[in-house]
């Protein structure tokens, strides 16, 4: 197979379908093997980019949340009965604040709780941050399509802000160390706040000066307002697909946010899309490629969200614990097929290019 | 030691000092207390049995644990909560789910306060809400709810002096309580404690030789205090008259079924024992090594690239 990186879009799809696929359990072995699936993929197709090393900052900052989850769980928790661990000294609060409670019991369940809501929303983070680190956010703005190109600057601008500042603050970081100057811990972080801060700016003030020099916002020879038309036309349909998808995913909702908000939405960007295309007066200069690769991983990705959504329409037993009694987790099979699946990306992907790898 | 784990070991042993290690469950540490006595009014929906009953607990339990140490009182599954701290099922009613909804409506467990004879729905989970001796703990089953504080109240005293008599502190030798409700089709709660609710008082006095075999008899409509049972309808544990539940045939007395919840002597049922997990944790294990296996695989992939790399 010829080296190459794979299309940056295929890597978010993956991630995302992962992310989703997080927020249809809480089971602790599930979503640890989520965590897994996105470390290994990102172990073995990771460039050597500034923008690849945030997954452990990421990783980092889901273990911060738990952490924080669990804290907000002992002093404010709900006090449920289950067997106490220990107890904090309670206050009884004024009549205004009635119905928070402010130490007490703290029982085993009410930790188990707050540790695997926290572990889900770490996995979430996790997934964002291996899709950080595997795909390019210059070659990701490269794929939006040319009738929401300036929304997709706006995006990928944004996108591309974490990591450079995590580069950012690691050079900072370096320098008041070379200077003996603090650099961890509290003080630290407040001697490096500024600094990083400045260069977030300074860096978005290059990012607008050069865009401008090169000509992005031109808009060719379509007028105002077929333009206008074609940009709420995508508006309108990707938010019919947001709901769609909301309306699919949550099982509570109508039936009418579901699949016919899906079909309007996709109905609409299909035709906005095509319009768009007829009168593109941009060109893009050596276009990532959508490959047998590209299908291969947005369909590992798929096949994770798809076993969670299946198992839980299927009623698998073990997609959320029982907190009352207390069990243990088990390891529901279908769930586990389908996560695994997910890892295929890790060897199933051509390997990058040198000036990469 | 760095300064950072120095910092986390104080913060540990601040957290382990401000912690007093109590083991055991709460509910045992309730019912040792038994300070207060809190009247717990436990409606399971129309057309089924309605239980007051007068838990021993302490100033500092909430209608959480009050449910709790009812349970562990009547013998009765202890109350199922959901990870949000919904709670599930009282007495195992429902077996499974949680809230289900279904078109607009909700299959819930109402929770309620009743202070002189009036219930108001309650604005406070139980978990949040501290007990007293004044205040009824009224729950009761929704199978068709909205959800807001329309819907009907328990058919049950709205007074705690119906259902905790004023009296000497029970023991667990005697009888803690019995509350035999009848009570007509749900009518405003409010009106429960003067037509349905006559004489709690009368029954948590029983002593274990009145509880023997039930007079069978209807109970007229409107409801009259007393157990009226089929006896084929009867279930009873026996062993140590733990307690006797009668329920009375719902279709055949729709309008009036009567149920009566009696402890006996030594009538504090232990609580059931903890289901345990039932030989070795498999998934745990299989799991544990799945993601230990990723792990290792991403580091091998990860040095593998970065010596390729040099």
């Amino acid at each position: 197979v010829r080296p190459r990186a794979l299309h940056p879009l295929a890597w978010w799809i993956w991630a995302l379908a992962l992310a989703t696929a997080a927020l249809r359990t809480t089971n602790p072995l599930l979503l640890a093997l989520l965590v897994g699936v996105a470390w290994i993929v990102v172990a073995a197709r990771r460039p050597v980019a500034p923008w690849a090393r945030t997954f452990a900052s990421f990783v980092r900052f889901g273990c911060a949340i738990i952490v924080v989850r669990v804290l907000l769980q002992v002093l404010f928790g709900d006090r449920l009965p289950g067997h106490v661990l220990f107890t904090l000294p309670s206050v009884d609060l004024p009549a205004w604040a009635a119905g928070v409670t402010l130490g007490g019991p703290v029982t085993a369940e009410s930790l188990v709780v707050a540790f695997n809501q926290g572990l889900q929303l770490a996995t979430l983070i996790a997934c964002v941050g291996a899709a950080n680190s595997l795909a390019s956010p210059y070659r990701l703005l490269r794929a939006i399509p040319s009738v929401l190109y300036e929304l997709g600057v706006v995006v990928t601008v944004a996108l591309s802000f974490a990591p450079q500042t995590v580069v950012a603050a690691a050079g900072i970081r370096d320098a008041r160390r070379l200077r003996g100057r603090p650099h961890r811990g509290l003080r630290g972080m407040r001697g490096m706040a500024v600094p990083v801060l400045e260069g977030a700016l300074e860096r978005s003030l290059d990012l607008a000066a050069s865009m401008d020099s090169r000509g992005y916002g031109r808009h060719g020879d379509v007028p105002t307002g077929k333009r206008r038309v074609g940009q709420m036309t995508t508006l309108l349909g990707s938010f019919a697909i947001v709901v769609g998808v909301f309306g699919v995913l949550d099982g509570g909702a109508p039936f009418v946010l579901g699949i016919p908000m899906l079909v309007i939405g996709a109905v609409l960007l299909t035709a906005s899309l095509r319009a768009a295309k007829s009168g593109a007066t941009r060109s893009s200069y050596r276009p990532d490629v959508w490959r047998i690769p590209e299908w291969v991983t947005i369909t590992a990705g798929g096949c994770a969200l798809a076993a969670l959504v299946a198992a839980g329409h299927l009623g698998v037993e073990g997609l959320h614990p029982s907190y009352s009694p207390l069990e243990l987790p088990t390891l529901p099979l279908l769930p586990v097929i389908g996560i695994l699946t997910a890892a295929l990306p890790a060897f199933a992907t051509p390997p990058l290019p040198v000036e990469l790898a | 030691m760095t300064r950072r784990s120095r910092a986390l070991a104080a913060t540990a042993l601040i957290a382990f000092a401000l912690a007093t290690p109590l083991g055991g469950r709460a509910v045992g540490r309730a019912c040792a207390a038994g300070t207060v006595h809190i009247a717990v009014v436990v409606d399971s929906g129309s057309g089924s049995s309605v239980s007051a009953v007068c838990v021993p607990g302490g100033s500092r339990d909430n209608g959480a644990s009050i449910l709790a140490a009812r349970a562990s009182l009547l013998g009765t599954p202890q109350p199922r909560f959901n990870a949000s701290g919904l709670l599930c099922a009282i007495d195992g009613l429902p077996q499974t789910g949680c809230g289900e909804q279904h078109k607009s409506q909700y299959s819930y467990w109402s929770y309620f306060h009743g202070t002189g004879g009036k219930w108001s729905y309650s604005s406070f989970g139980p978990g949040s809400w501290r007990v007293d001796g004044a205040t009824v703990e009224g729950w009761r089953w929704q199978p068709d709810g909205a959800g807001l504080p329309t819907d009907p109240p328990p058919r049950g005293p709205a007074s705690a002096g119906a259902v905790c008599a004023p009296q000497s502190t029970p023991t667990t030798a005697r009888p803690v309580a019995s509350g035999t409700v009848a009570s007509g089709p749900a009518t405003a709660g409010t009106t429960a404690p003067h037509t349905g609710v006559t004489t709690p008082a009368v029954t948590s006095r029983t002593t274990p030789s009145d509880i023997g075999p039930q007079t069978p008899g209807k109970a007229p409509a409107g409801g009259t205090v007393g157990s009226t049972a089929d006896p084929t309808n009867k279930t009873a544990t026996t062993a140590g008259g733990h307690r006797a539940t009668t329920t009375g045939d719902a279709s055949s007395t729709a309008s009036s079924t009567a149920s009566s919840i009696a402890l006996t002597a030594g009538g504090i049922a232990a609580p059931p024992a903890g289901r345990s997990s039932g030989g070795a944790p498999v998934g745990v294990i299989v799991g544990v090594l799945l993601v230990v296996a990723l792990g290792a695989g991403g580091a091998v992939a990860a040095r593998r690239r970065s010596r390729a790399a040099a």
